[in-house]
């Protein structure tokens, strides 16, 4: 494929991501009336975005480049459309939104001891357990060697990413200790009792 | 019905069509806030920090060229040069266990070898032409990977940072049940609360693709050594090298018995005819011994890894490669995550893109704090010392990293005492004194003049260098920055609403 065949290929993929989130913007605005293939409309057409930017960009690069023309071209549709200025002595202009988000529940930190035992759970007790879970990823995952490892190293700071917010959420400390703790306990029995 | 949504709106809810979405239960999402709000209190200083240093580490090797301008550069390096720099810097450095080369790249038009911390750059002939180490971009790298901390601690912390980061992306998703529904919603004219809800949910929902991926990498790069010592004292005995060597290869047993030194040009010569390969960087381990090892990265034009690497004799013989490219989807995965993690998989424009979404995590992070304040002082509990603290943390920080620049260039004064040292004394002081809009409105304009600053101390020191190539980019960029930052309008009066 000639150079400039995929430097057009880019610049289809372009305007198809500004005309993708333009629909998207579109079905926003037009809430509560049907907007459905508005929707199907603008993601099918950042989907095609980074299948045409792959000839010029290559599969994978390609599918992160189209993500980040996403991202810029929603910034700007939403600075276009966005309230910036009072709206004094005129209507205000109708901003379509619902209504304001839930509070949140009181968490586990009330008190100064129960703050200290709510951040040790947090942090050493959760990282021992995403630490024990990656070592059993490493241990039982199947296939390659290298796959294991790289398994194991994505799924850790995700199962502590869990825990953390986890532990900051429940108000019972208990639950929480049992639950990381027994994480920690299967877990390492899974690592000692592998066959060897 | 928030305070700032108009009556056509709630009319438009209440007849609004079922949602797209699935219900979650309100007890959940009161939990996950609650989980969100927590993490994120706890956390918010140190992922501000290394966010904010992150953003400007995207564009580090402009900052090495702009720090050192005087430096030669070139666009190729002849494959003799490479030989005679190899030969020149083992010569004067004998002791280097591993020295890594860099061969001239678009991004880094040097040819330059790193030796322990030090960087040497070459002339044209191949010969030491001096020193480019760039101690401040080598400061800010150090800030984002180890907080300065000791190495291991600090990747680690850090490490912990990106999980918690990770966390409160996807329990900010769980605790958001409309934010994709208002996924275009923006009122910045509103009241303070509803403003900075807005603008923490728009800019992570848009961002949310880039955030993820750089926390979630970020936690897997600070995190992996800790995993790699758990998993090599379970399985190998704490052989490390035996763990690893599935991706970064069998490591030769040292023979310090003397041998050759490499043949470089031949080595190189083997690339010549593969034009979808190219080198980028040889690490050269224990040169002069029969131990000797060779290896050379290449980068591949169209593909997310960083980079295939080859293992050569010292004749120059390729033996081997690594696979990171096509052995496996692990080796992918880990090759694709560096790149992912520092925007470098698509020249100047992704750095940009990557620039402007960092600036959006770190506007995130801030609001989203500012958001918890709001909440507590509309309720009647309002916390000014933490409210001047985070002002103080959230600008006072991009103050003390423009300061410790202009410090650095103007006085040698080290980065490190030039940014923590005032940092700590302004929290101190916003936490004692004034109120928080003081403190935000004074820390922004000083935080433009220093930028500005850092552009007239770089021009006197570097003449005419500072106003040609990268050097003049970064500095026009510098007071871009500073125009920006500048508190030029007064802040709205939202007692309107």
């Amino acid at each position: 494929m000639s150079a400039t065949v995929q430097t057009g290929l880019a610049a289809a993929a372009t305007l198809a991501v500004a005309v993708g989130v333009w629909l998207l913007w579109l079905a926003w605005k037009r809430n509560p009336k049907p907007r459905g293939g508005l929707i199907a409309g603008g993601w099918a057409l950042l989907v095609t975005a980074a299948v045409l930017l792959a000839p010029w960009a290559g599969g994978d690069r390609g599918v992160a480049i189209s993500t980040l023309l996403v991202a810029v071209a929603a910034t700007i549709f939403i600075v276009i459309s966005g309230r910036w200025t009072l709206p004094r002595g005129k209507k205000a202009k109708p901003i379509r939104a619902t209504a304001g988000g839930a509070e949140p529940a009181p968490g586990p930190a009330s008190t100064w001891p129960r703050t200290v035992a709510a951040v040790l759970l947090a942090l050493p007790v959760s990282t021992a357990a995403a630490v024990a879970a990656g070592v059993a990823l490493a241990v039982w995952t199947p296939g390659a060697q290298a796959d294991k490892l790289v398994t194991a190293a994505f799924g850790a700071p995700l199962i502590l990413a869990g825990a953390m917010v986890w532990t900051c959420a429940d108000r019972k400390l208990l639950r929480t200790t049992l639950g990381l703790v027994g994480l920690t306990t299967v877990c390492a029995l899974a690592v000692v009792l592998r066959p060897h | 019905m928030d305070a700032a949504t108009p009556p056509e709106s709630a009319k438009a809810e209440q007849v609004n069509r079922p949602s797209i979405w699935p219900k979650v239960p309100p007890t959940f999402v009161r939990a996950v806030l609650s989980g969100h709000s927590g993490l994120g209190l706890v956390a918010a200083a140190l992922i501000y920090i290394v966010c904010l240093s992150g953003t400007v580490a995207v564009f580090l090797n402009e900052l090495k060229l702009w720090e050192e301008p005087a430096a030669p550069t070139q666009t190729h390096a002849s494959p003799q040069a490479v030989q005679a720099f190899a030969e020149a810097i083992t010569k004067a450095h004998p002791k280097a266990g591993v020295v890594y080369m860099g061969l001239p790249t678009p991004e880094m038009p040097r040819l330059h070898a790193y030796v322990g911390e030090q960087v040497f750059v070459a002339d044209a002939q191949g010969r030491i032409a001096g020193e480019a180490s760039a101690p401040w971009a080598h400061f800010l790298e150090h800030l984002h990977i180890y907080l300065h901390l000791p190495e291991t601690v600090g990747l680690i912390v850090v490490g912990l940072v990106g999980a918690a980061l990770t966390g409160l992306i996807i329990s900010g998703f769980l605790a958001h049940p409309k934010i994709f529904r208002d996924a275009f919603a923006f009122r910045w004219a509103g009241t303070k609360r509803l403003s900075q809800a807005d603008l923490h949910n728009r800019l992570s929902v848009w961002g949310a693709p880039f955030h993820l991926v750089v926390a979630w990498t970020g936690a897997y790069i600070g995190l992996a050594s800790l995993l790699l010592f758990a998993v090599a004292g379970v399985t190998t005995k704490g052989d490390l090298a035996k763990v690893t060597a599935p991706i970064y290869g069998v490591v030769p047993k040292p023979d310090p018995t003397p041998a050759p030194f490499p043949d470089l040009v031949k080595t190189l010569a083997w690339f010549d005819g593969k034009p979808e390969l190219e080198p980028t960087l040889i690490s050269l381990t224990a040169l002069g011994t029969r131990g000797q090892l060779v290896e050379v990265n290449a980068v591949l034009p169209k593909r997310l890894v960083y980079a295939e690497r080859y293992e050569f004799d010292g004749q120059g013989r390729m033996i081997k490669t690594l696979g990171l490219s096509n052995d496996g989807l692990g080796k992918q995965v880990f090759a694709s995550s560096y790149p992912l993690h520092f925007g470098s998989f698509g020249g100047l424009p992704v750095k940009i893109a990557y620039g402007l979404l960092g600036v959006a995590l770190c506007v995130v992070t801030s609001s989203g704090v500012t958001i918890w304040l709001t909440r507590r002082r509309d309720r009647g509990r309002p916390a000014p010392r933490l409210e001047k603290a985070w002002a103080a943390i959230v600008w006072g920080s991009t103050a003390t990293l423009a300061l410790s620049a202009a410090l650095w260039l103007a006085l040698k004064v080290s980065p490190v005492w030039g940014f923590w040292a005032p940092l700590a004394l302004l929290i101190a002081a916003a936490v004692a004194v004034k109120d928080a809009p003081f403190w935000t409105v004074g820390l922004r304009t000083a935080t433009s003049v220093t930028l500005a600053a850092i552009v007239v101390v770089h021009a006197v020191k570097f003449g005419g260098l500072s106003f040609s190539g990268v050097a003049l980019g970064v500095n026009l960029s510098l007071l871009a920055l500073a125009a920006v930052i500048a508190p030029w309008r007064r802040p709205l009066d939202r007692r309107a609403f």
